[in-house]
């Protein structure tokens, strides 16, 4: 064999490689049904209801700019006796084939969280085609949210991104949730949707709590941010704190929360240290550029997450859900402690101890609140004359 | 005993391995003697069929030279003027263009001469005033036969460049150069007089390689006047300028300029040995002999970099290279060269070091879009849809929508009639240019857009990768790249991220295993020069590089006051 036959027949084996292995998982953009939105319901007769929301792709080109131009989703079902065999049933109703990649949002249904979703889990969570970062939430119907069509948005699920990017509210990925299901309260939580009426557009109401797989409890929108707050998830909050009977309006940012465990004499007790700073956007007090406002501001302001965080606690506390991850902070902490107990009867008896610590930054652009003449003009004066005659040392 | 067939298997696969990769490369350098500096390159044992090719060259030169010796030979001149003018003009052919001037000298009726030249390469002019009319007029006495040979040799001739032979080839050599000849009768002896004096292009602005800073002069056509720029930028006595000829019929004349004690010897040699080893009828342009001197004849990437900037050549001569200037073209040869050193332009030296590191970068970013975009853009429309951001996924989607064809065809089709887009308006005369080039470019994308035949965004594609590829400097890497461009879009379309990532493994491969006369070609990054570095991505401001590079190690390394010092 001379070399140039061996090296022609090396060459073609190595065109040979690129030809052979490729093409078949090749699947051209357009010919996919891109998914935004994934909403799991249960039908009265126990079958299980997939629908999805499909982007139709349209071009301003072809709509002429005219913002208007028709419908931009299609929502689209698959029932079955199990998600899966809802999946396959979807599948087949469509012609094209489905896209989870860009699923950015997936939505169970009250009944169908009621009755448990650990058969939804399991299978989002094998499921390769499903990003983890995939946000979970919980409405009455989820396909009313897949079938919205807000007029400012391309798709209806696209503003609850927005939301959570504010920092007042936070998002629970599928990741999350799967770390907390298997956590050791084996509770968790997830936002409850509601739709405006007035815009079609989805926003974050409430919360779900979650024993097991089961929903338990519905909670308020103070209570869920209460909730995100003992979990570290929340980055900022507006708050109005009462004051003297009247009302301060703070936005507090930059929030960290620590979950200190302590065991004193067999005794258990949860501290919940949090830091943060804040700011003031309003002031009915009339107290102006006092130091001593600072302080007592601060401590309203403390004194009211107190308030707020504790009532939701002992809420959840009677319900004996453990949603505020306490139980991985207590078994990290105290191994040992840990395995002597029953959790269940730990829980609805600890003691916890909220201990906010919250700086006040700024007060705003004025010092004085605007509009209420009070004693403190004179001390505004004083100061002016003061400022003056630092002045006239100077030069 | 299975251990003993693993083995026996991997030191197979490590031969194929080697074997496989040494296909692409047909030189190894090898270190020996006690300086380690001297770099002995030795060709590699050249296959069956090499040798066979080889012998069969050796058989027609020698054709050649046989031929050539019954022609002209060992001819020498005779005595007799009739026989040696009739001799001239048989080997020619009785060209038109041979120009015979016969006379008496000083009319003396015994003293026949004659001028032989050809028209248009000799200098009419300097024939007439400065050889025949001194030969016709100026002698007053002396009749000796002897004498005056010498006499006019000597005093009657008026130019600078006169030389005395008797050899019938040598004389022939020079007629066709453009020089005159002058046969006295009763002489065995011809003088050859220097009137090359042919009509030239002027040094004018280089068409290629612009820049908006630095010198305006460009190489001509002819060798004399190239070298000539060069010697004025660079008036160092230790400049070397070794000529050679090429091509058994051209005899084209080659310059190989080098600065002794700066540039490696062994190189200088290694060159000298390559160029000797030519043997081609003709060589019309640069090109010819780049492609016969590479070190790897069939990579994509040039090996041999090549400039009509006289500025350029002296900044690579101080550099340590040598430069090859072939007669009759523009187009200087520079080795050895870097990958690296197409994407610099002369300008970055002469352009303030933060403007010139900057668009160092903007040039290598534009070497990525026009290797890799429509690559990519294929791979990620083909097999990658998750990784587009949502809202582009929907945008691309939404253009592709109609689109009749995958997205490989899509963008071969766009591609290749950009290419001929291009190929067309550099052949159409100057003024029609560019004018076919927006009409075709304009016109062709936005109706294969309303006609739906590819995406808008695959405009966008081709149009940057197109404007990418001629951010580069030097055009010959920039067309390299845009044929590698091909085979990535289809390693793209068969096996996506994957193939695209597996055939640039197998480019850098490629270009880290390159040598251009023994200096590595993706010097100084593989291997790692870190002093080397101060000139490459960034440069550095002048009084920081104080030494010249050492990946081309050069002899003399000091540039600067101080640049003996170790760092």
């Amino acid at each position: 064999m001379t070399l140039f036959v061996r090296r022609s027949i090396i060459i073609l084996l190595i065109i040979s490689i690129l030809f052979l292995p490729g093409c078949w998982d090749r699947e051209e953009l357009n010919t996919l049904a891109i998914i935004t939105a994934i909403g799991i319901d249960i039908l009265p007769n126990n079958d299980v209801e997939i629908s999805v929301q499909e982007i139709i792709p349209q071009s301003n080109i072809e709509n002429g700019g005219n913002g208007t131009g028709g419908k931009k989703t299609l929502v689209q079902s698959g029932v079955g006796k199990t998600i899966f065999d809802a999946k396959q049933d979807l599948q087949e109703k469509l012609g094209r084939s489905l896209f989870w990649g860009h699923a950015e949002v997936i939505i169970f249904g009250k009944r169908l969280a009621e009755k448990g979703i650990q058969e939804e889990i399991d299978f989002l969570s094998r499921f390769p085609e499903i990003r983890m970062r995939a946000k979970l939430y919980v409405i009455d119907d989820p396909k009313k949210v897949l079938e919205a069509s807000p007029i400012t948005e391309n798709y209806s699920v696209r503003p609850l991104d927005a939301s959570t990017r504010l920092g007042t509210q936070a998002m629970i990925d599928l990741n999350r949730t799967i770390q907390m299901l298997v956590g050791k309260s084996g509770a968790f939580f997830l936002p409850w949707l509601k739709i405006s009426e007035t815009s079609q557009i989805p926003y974050i109401e409430g919360g779900a709590v979650f024993k097991q797989d089961r929903l338990i409890e519905q909670i308020s929108g103070r209570e869920f941010r209460a909730l995100l707050w003992i979990n570290d998830k929340l980055e900022a909050a507006v708050l109005s704190v009462p004051l003297q009977n009247k009302e301060v309006g703070v936005k507090i940012y930059g929030s960290k929360t620590k979950l200190k465990p302590q065991i004193k004499n067999g005794k258990w007790r949860m501290l919940v240290e949090i830091k943060g700073e804040d700011d003031i956007y309003l002031n009915e007090t009339g107290i102006g550029k006092d130091p001593e406002f600072t302080k007592v501001a601060g401590k309203a302001v403390e004194k009211e997450i107190q308030k707020q965080l504790i009532q939701t606690v002992s809420k959840l506390q009677k319900k004996n859900v453990d949603a505020f991850g306490f139980a991985d902070a207590f078994h990290q902490t105290y191994p040992h402690e840990w395995h002597r107990v029953d959790w269940k009867d730990i829980f609805p008896r600890l003691e916890v101890v909220i201990k906010p610590q919250i700086k006040l930054r700024r007060t705003g652009m004025t010092d004085e609140p605007v509009g209420i003449p009070t004693e403190s003009k004179k001390k505004v004066k004083g100061r002016h004359f003061f400022c003056y005659d630092l002045q006239s040392i100077t030069c | 005993m299975i251990k003993t067939v693993s083995h026996g298997l991997f030191f197979m696969a490590r031969k194929a391995i080697n074997r496989f990769f040494s296909m692409f490369s047909r030189v190894k350098e090898k270190v020996i003697g006690v300086d380690k500096r001297i770099v002995v390159i030795s060709m590699r044992k050249r296959s069956f069929r090499d040798r066979r090719k080889r012998l069969k060259q050796e058989r027609i030169r020698e054709q050649a030279e046989k031929k050539l010796e019954q022609r002209v030979g060992e001819v020498s001149v005779a005595e007799e003027l009739e026989v040696n003018i009739n001799y001239i003009t048989k080997t020619l052919g009785d060209s038109g263009d041979l120009i015979t001037r016969c006379f008496t000298v000083q009319a003396t009726p015994d003293r026949k001469a004659a001028v032989m030249y050809i028209d248009g390469m000799a200098d009419v002019r300097i024939v007439d005033q400065f050889v025949l009319s001194p030969a016709m007029t100026g002698i007053e006495i002396l009749r000796t036969k002897g004498n005056l040979m010498e006499l006019l040799q000597e005093s009657f001739i008026q130019s600078g460049e006169v030389k005395v032979t008797s050899k019938m080839k040598q004389l022939i050599e020079a007629l066709l150069y453009g020089d005159t000849l002058f046969f006295l009768d009763g002489e065995n002896k011809g003088i050859i007089v220097g009137t090359k004096g042919w009509d030239q292009r002027g040094v004018d602005e280089p068409k290629t390689a612009a820049v908006i800073r630095g010198p305006r002069e460009g190489f001509t056509e002819n060798l004399r006047t190239n070298s000539a720029l060069i010697r004025r930028r660079l008036q160092d006595p230790d400049l070397r300028l070794k000529s050679l000829t090429v091509g058994e019929r051209t005899k084209t004349h080659l310059s190989l300029l080098y600065i002794e004690g700066v540039t490696d010897q062994a190189v200088v040699q290694e060159m000298e040995k390559r160029i000797d080893q030519i043997s081609i009828d003709g060589v019309l342009e640069s090109g010819y002999i780049e492609e016969m001197i590479q070190d790897n004849m069939w990579s994509p990437f040039p090996l041999i970099q090549n400039t009509e900037r006289p500025d350029a050549v002296v900044a690579h001569l101080l550099e340590g290279k040598v430069a090859l200037l072939v007669d009759g073209t523009p187009h200087v040869l520079i080795a050895p060269a870097v990958f690296a050193q197409f994407y610099y332009s002369p300008e970055d030296y002469y352009e303030r070091y933060l403007v010139s590191s900057f668009l160092r970068f903007l040039r290598l970013g534009s070497l990525v879009i026009a290797l890799l975009l429509p690559a990519l853009y294929i791979a990620f429309v083909s097999f990658h849809s998750e990784m587009i951001p949502v809202k582009m996924a929907i945008a691309m989607a939404a253009g592709r929508a109609g689109v009749p064809f995958p997205s490989i065809v899509e963008g071969l089709v766009m591609e290749i009639s950009v290419e001929v887009l291009r190929e067309a308006s550099t052949r159409l005369p100057g003024p029609i240019g560019p004018t076919i080039g927006i009409v075709g470019a304009l016109v062709i994308g936005e109706a294969a857009v309303s006609a739906q035949l590819v995406s808008p965004l695959m405009v966008i594609v081709v149009g940057l990768t197109t404007i990418s590829s001629y951010a580069n400097p030097n055009y010959n890497a920039a067309i390299s790249l845009r044929l590698l461009r091909f085979p990535l879009m289809i390693a793209a379309a068969t096996l996506g991220l994957y193939g695209v990532m597996l055939l640039l493994l197998l480019i850098i491969l490629h270009l880290v295993k390159l040598r251009s006369f023994g200096v590595p070609y993706m010097a100084p990054i593989a291997p790692l020069r870190w002093s080397d570095l101060k000139d490459s991505l960034v440069r550095v401001p002048w009084p920081f590089m104080k030494k010249r590079p050492k990946i081309f190690r050069p002899q003399d390394e000091k540039r600067q006051q101080g640049g003996d010092d170790s760092i």
